[in-house]
C-alpha cells in the first residue's frame, strides 16, 4: 500500500466521519447540535459571521479563480 | 375620550369588521387563496434563482483558473455576496431597536462539530506540510483532480453558491 492510497483512505474516512456526525446529530433527539444549529451559532455574532464570510470568499477564489 | 374616527377604525379592524354576522364565507375563501398565490410566486422565484445559479455554475465550470474569465465569473458572486451582507447587516442594525432579537439557539452540545473540524483541519495541515504532494494530497489537490470533470466542477461551484446564499441570508437575521 502506497502513501497515496493511505492518504486517500484517510480522506475518505474524514468524509464518512462528517456524514456520520451529521446523521448522529439529527437523530440525537435535540441533545446534539445539528449542522444548521452549528451554522446559526457561528453566524450569531458579527465578528464570527464576518470570519465565515471571508473564509467562504477565500475558498471560492482559491478553488475557482486561482 | 376617543374620537369617532378611532372608534370606527377599531370596529372595522375586528375579526368580522363591518360584515354582518354569519356572512364571512367570502372572506374565508379569499384569504387562503391570496396567501397561496403569494407562496406559489415565492416558490417560482426560488426555482428561477436555482435554475439561474445552476446555469451560472455550468458556465463558470467551463473556465480555467488563472484566466480573466475565471476571475470575473468568480468575482461576480463574491462581490454580490459581500454587498448583500453589508446591506443586510445595515438593515438589521437599523431595525434592531424596534424588534425582538432572534431566539438564541440551543443549549445543544456543539462538541461533535468542533472535534470534526479539528480532526479534518489537523489532517489537512499534516498533508500540507508533507511532500511530495501526490503522496500526501491536500483538500486543494483533491479538488484539482476532481475539477477536471466539468459536471463535478459545476456541482461544486453550485454548492459554493448555495453556501454563500445561506451565509448572506444569516446576515439578514436580527442578532442578539
Amino acid at each position: 500500500m502506497t502513501w497515496h492510497t493511505a492518504s486517500l483512505g484517510v480522506w475518505a474516512f474524514m468524509a464518512l466521519l462528517l456524514v456520520g456526525v451529521g446523521v448522529t446529530t439529527v437523530v440525537s433527539n435535540g441533545r446534539l447540535a445539528t449542522i444548521g444549529d452549528f451554522g446559526r451559532v457561528l453566524m450569531r455574532s458579527r465578528l464570527s459571521g464576518a470570519i465565515v464570510l471571508v473564509i467562504w470568499m477565500w475558498l471560492g477564489w482559491h478553488f475557482f479563480a486561482r | 375620550m376617543s374620537s369617532p374616527a378611532r372608534g370606527m377604525r377599531t370596529k372595522v379592524s375586528g375579526s368580522r369588521g363591518l360584515q354582518p354576522a354569519g356572512d364571512d364565507r367570502g372572506l374565508k375563501a379569499l384569504a387562503p387563496r391570496g396567501r397561496g398565490s403569494k407562496r406559489s410566486v415565492h416558490r417560482g422565484v426560488i426555482w428561477i434563482a436555482v435554475g439561474a445559479a445552476a446555469l451560472y455554475s455550468w458556465f463558470a465550470a467551463l473556465t480555467t483558473p488563472f484566466t480573466f474569465r475565471a476571475n470575473v465569473l468568480t468575482a461576480i458572486p463574491l462581490i454580490t455576496a459581500l454587498l448583500a451582507a453589508v446591506l443586510f447587516g445595515h438593515i438589521v442594525r437599523s431595525r434592531r431597536t424596534g424588534e425582538r432579537s432572534a431566539p438564541r439557539p440551543l443549549g445543544r452540545s456543539l462538541w461533535p462539530w468542533w472535534v470534526s473540524l479539528g480532526v479534518v483541519g489537523a489532517w489537512e495541515l499534516c498533508c500540507y506540510l508533507k511532500l511530495p504532494r501526490f503522496e500526501h494530497p491536500t483538500f486543494s489537490s483533491l479538488y484539482d483532480s476532481a475539477s477536471r470533470s466539468q459536471p463535478l466542477k459545476a456541482a461544486l461551484f453550485f454548492g459554493w453558491l448555495v453556501l454563500g446564499w445561506a451565509i448572506v441570508r444569516a446576515y439578514g437575521r436580527v442578532r442578539s
